[in-house]
């Protein structure tokens, strides 16, 4: 039985710029712009997409560290679904619990002045996991699942290695017994041996805990290795959502085959056609009328200027793409 | 398992002190402190004279065995008036620099960590404090709040609190922004907590420093302003006092002991003090 745990509806979050009164005036930069998916129970949804494209903001709209400006979030929890946005404070509080995340970078994620268990013991304690012993017993337990001796809790971050702290980061999620990881990146700061060991870990992790993860990387390989599914962003909106065999097999949008065109091969002397696209991504504060892609796009023709395609479904995979190229095909 | 988990624990702490150790300048400072601070706070033990006592049989008297710095104009015991004027002094600056560490810490944790409105206006609280000339706010809140040792602290922590509250402000702009403080937001856990839980660790070396030096600096201060006859009230023996009892032209130049002992003291303390702090500083501040 496959069930939903999150499901996104055009989620919006535009960041104000400029300061104090010129802040009405200047225009917004839209880094989220629309963004629908749907995560179901134990899947991986890999977010793929260049820099500046929304995938981190997307991350912490849904771990709550930004509020979207529009849209709703909908979790199934323990079996009626909410929207998590609109929750009371009470019930609020126990979603953060329940949806955690994992950080790009090792090194600033661990707080230099605690030692590990004081940095796991306050969102321990005041999500109500017990007595001190408890709590203690509880971290005990989170280091051992990341393979780690459980008496490095008494240690303080400066002694464990980049590998060692995205482990610790990851215990400190796992101790909140949570039902979903957003991982921002979580191995694109370290060396490509820990990364293996990290992913592993975690796809362990997942196939024990039935976890569901919401991965966010640039790095294609990593995206497939990791993902069940795959959500392309580009300029803050979904251009294609596939299974991962399926988007990698099957690339339907011209953005889609150009970043997956990047991708190397491990194989020596093999011939691969990139395609190059033209031009930078235009500015989240403007972004172009119509199809967002249309000024990159080899393909481009009179209605991607005008009209904004929908993300529709493609056959009958689940595969969804949103670009004009495919209008009328599968209805 | 206890005895190795009690190691681990303060690490960090260890490698401070061992780095604290390493740094001579700061051991001899904190020695001559020591000793400075031991000497006035059992002071009883080192004098049999009462520092107020005038005995004007012994007035003006020479080093002598009874009286190892000599007597002042009244015969009172200028040792013992070093000793018992040490206690004021240091209590006027520890306590003007801990007042003002205090308050400073407290509004540079909100002020950085609410930022916008709240700092602005905290902002130019402390520059309009920082940018008036420190003696003059002195001297003016001195003239209207009148002289005595609790006014002198007042005006102290009132006058000094902006220093620490720009360190520690800054530090806590920068350190918001690191994935260790949005862990703690997405768990949901309070500001407040944040802020005096996670966050003000971070800052406590530079504010210890900023203490230290600023306990100098206050002792300065209160000796300066007592020599202008502004400081503490004159019965009280501080070192600005004594210093100030020997404004003559006569005394200067016939009894140089009664303005180079108080001199000495304060120079020594202070100095002692500088080095401390930069030793605490230098072991305390990886960055540095």
């Amino acid at each position: 039985m496959i069930d939903e745990l999150l499901i996104a509806q055009s989620l919006i979050k535009y960041y104000r710029t400029g300061t104090g009164w010129s802040e009405k005036k200047a225009r917004p930069v839209k880094a989220v712009d629309g963004v629908s998916f749907t995560l179901y129970r134990g899947e991986t949804l890999g977010i793929v997409g260049e820099s500046g494209c929304g995938k981190t903001t997307l991350g912490k709209c849904i771990v709550r560290l930004l509020d979207p400006d529009e849209g709703k979030l909908w979790f199934n929890r323990d079996g009626e679904t909410c929207n998590i946005l609109m929750l009371n404070k009470k019930d609020g509080f126990d979603m953060r619990r329940r949806i955690q995340m994992v950080f790009q970078d090792p090194y600033g994620s661990l707080n230099p002045r605690l030692n590990i268990l004081g940095a796991f013991d306050e969102q321990l304690r005041i999500h109500g996991f017990g007595d001190r012993a408890k709590r203690r017993e509880i971290v005990a337990q989170a280091l051992e699942r990341v393979n780690l001796q459980p008496d490095y809790m008494y240690r303080y971050p400066h002694e464990f290695s980049g590998g060692q702290r995205q482990r610790i980061c990851i215990a400190r999620a796992l101790a909140m017994s949570p039902e979903l990881i957003v991982c921002d990146e979580p191995v694109s700061a370290l060396d490509v041996s820990v990364q293996a060991q990290i992913l592993n870990l975690m796809k362990d992790l997942q196939k024990e805990l039935g976890l569901s993860y919401i991965f966010i990387a640039h790095d294609l390989s990593v995206v497939q290795y990791m993902s069940d599914r795959i959500a392309v962003m580009y300029l803050g909106k979904i251009v294609e959502t596939a299974s991962a065999d399926e988007l990698y097999e099957r690339k339907l949008h011209p953005y889609t085959q150009a970043l997956l065109s990047a991708v190397p091969v491990p194989v020596y002397g093999a011939k691969k056609e990139r395609i190059i696209l033209k031009g930078d991504v235009p500015s989240p504060l403007a972004p172009p009328n119509g199809c967002r892609f249309h000024p990159r796009c080899a393909h481009c023709r009179e209605i991607c200027r005008q009209v904004e395609p929908e993300l529709r479904e493609i056959g009958t995979t689940g595969h969804r793409v949103a670009c004009h190229l495919y209008d009328g095909k599968n209805e | 398992m206890e005895k190795r988990n009690s190691k681990a624990r303060s690490s960090l702490a260890r490698r401070s002190w061992q780095r604290f150790f390493q740094n001579k300048a700061a051991v001899a400072g904190g020695v001559v402190l020591t000793l400075i601070l031991v000497l006035c706070v059992f002071a009883p033990l080192f004098t049999p004279y009462d520092p107020a006592y005038a005995d004007v049989s012994q007035k003006l008297m020479p080093i002598s065995a009874a009286h190892p710095l000599g007597t002042d104009r009244l015969g009172r015991d200028l040792f013992a008036r070093l000793l018992y004027g040490g206690r004021y002094s240091m209590f006027i600056g520890l306590a003007g620099a801990v007042g003002a560490s205090v308050i400073g810490v407290v509004l540079g944790c909100i002020a950085g960590w609410f930022g916008r409105r709240i700092d602005r206006a905290l902002l130019s609280i402390s520059e309009l404090f920082s940018v008036f000339p420190q003696m003059l706010l002195i001297l003016l809140c001195v003239a209207l709040m009148g002289q005595s040792v609790a006014n002198m602290i007042w005006v102290f922590v009132l006058t000094g609190w902006s220093g620490v509250f720009r360190i520690v402000r800054s530090r806590i702009l920068s350190l918001r922004e690191e994935p260790f403080v949005e862990s703690c937001v997405a768990n949901g856990i309070s500001g407040g907590s944040i802020m005096f839980r996670q966050l003000l660790p971070n800052t406590i070396g530079p504010v210890i420093v900023h203490t230290t030096l600023a306990t100098a600096g206050f002792i300065l201060a209160e000796a300066g302003l007592s020599f202008l006859g502004m400081g503490v009230p004159n019965d009280l023996p501080t070192w600005g006092n004594i210093i100030n009892a020997a404004k003559r032209i006569d005394v200067i130049v016939n009894q140089p002991m009664q303005w180079i002992a108080p001199g000495v003291a304060i120079s020594l303390f202070v100095l002692s003090i500088n080095f401390l702090g930069d030793g605490l500083r230098d072991a305390f501040d990886p960055a540095q």
